[in-house]
């Protein structure tokens, strides 16, 4: 997305493109929504945003729909079942390693960062013992207002880093 | 009816999320426990967002089809969407306090506490498989964490991966 609004077309200056990509990493909900929300936005006001969001929503959704529509019609075959023994784990480890690489990104500096672990572990017993998340999430964030911020963001966002959902590199097709 | 109360749960997963990834916890809770999708689905859905082009958190919007057909996931895809729009309408506030204490510490609370949730629910989808994890599942897990971590591999061939050992395994040797 970087390459080709900054570096080919040059719609965007590489600062406007990490103070939006900033922005859209403190936002609710999917990051390349919002990010696609304030580029478009940026570029064209309301027709921006409604561009951009078809943009990127409109193939990709479709084609979740229709590959999950093929799944559900070949998921009872022995062989898938099989396999998914395989796509589970791996699903799993995947969806392990993003939330590492999310508190990697959160965690500050120096001493800072043992509080921050400290936060992820408490956060982590209390989900298991309270068996819901909302006090958690609310109780973590409350948390961090308080006591966890630094008058300047521990990390630069990492430019090349934002093709993808969350502060992951992701290689679309 | 039901397409509505399904449209609120994913509203508000995603509200309070950071990331598409972070709905999990919660979106787990309210559809597993009302029985409208499994633990298994929840796996699959995973898995089906991570291979298809666009945000991976567009599983949401597989686990809304699995839920309720169609309609469920243009329900998902709508509620899914909204959150990430927030952020416009308080860019003009965020921007010049982004780099604010409080702004930083909530931010930093909501990333850490929300992705140690994602960690438990990676723990009880794992304990949640009626069948049991055998020694090469667990393998296929680390060596997706750690290819996952690296973040150089597509999703397509880390899922490959625990499918093919899925398959040679399942062979009659």
């Amino acid at each position: 997305m970087r390459r080709y609004l900054v570096t080919r077309h040059g719609w965007l200056t590489p600062e406007e493109f990490v103070q939006d990509w900033t922005l859209a990493k403190t936002s609710p909900g999917i990051t390349l929504v919002a990010l696609a929300a304030l580029i478009g936005s940026r570029l064209d006001g309301r027709r921006g945003v409604v561009a951009a969001l078809a943009g990127l929503l409109g193939p990709s959704a479709a084609i979740v729909i229709v590959v999950t529509i093929g799944f559900a019609s070949v998921r009872d075959m022995e062989v898938v079942a099989i396999l998914l023994d395989g796509v589970g784990p791996a699903t799993l480890g995947m969806t392990i390693a993003l939330a590492v690489i999310f508190i990697r990104s959160a965690i500050r500096q120096g001493s800072a960062r043992l509080v921050d672990l400290l936060v992820v572990a408490v956060a982590f017993a209390a989900g298991v013992a309270l068996g819901s998340p909302i006090p958690v999430i609310l109780g973590g964030t409350v948390l961090g207002w308080a006591f966890l911020g630094e008058s300047r963001p521990s990390r630069v966002a990492n430019v090349e880093d934002a093709d993808g959902d969350g502060p992951v590199p992701r290689v679309d097709p | 009816v039901e397409i509505l109360w399904l449209f609120l749960v994913c509203l508000r997963a995603s509200l309070l999320s950071l990331g598409g990834q972070s709905a999990l916890p919660l979106l787990r809770q309210d559809l597993v426990s009302s029985g409208l999708t499994t633990d298994a689905q929840i796996i699959d859905a995973l898995a089906i967002g991570r291979v298809t082009p666009g945000p991976g958190g567009l599983y949401i919007v597989v686990l809304g089809y699995f839920a309720m057909g169609l309609g469920g996931a243009v329900a998902a895809l709508v509620a899914t969407v909204i959150p990430p729009l927030l952020v416009l309408p308080l860019a003009a506030y965020l921007r010049p306090r982004l780099s604010s204490r409080r702004v930083d510490g909530a931010i930093r609370g909501a990333a850490l506490s929300t992705s140690a949730l994602v960690l438990v629910t990676t723990v009880d989808l794992i304990a949640a498989d009626p069948d049991g994890w055998e020694v090469w599942q667990w393998l296929v897990l680390t060596l997706a964490v750690g290819i996952a971590i690296q973040g150089r591999a597509h999703p397509i061939v880390i899922i490959g991966i625990g499918a093919a050992m899925a398959l040679v395994l399942s062979l009659p040797w």
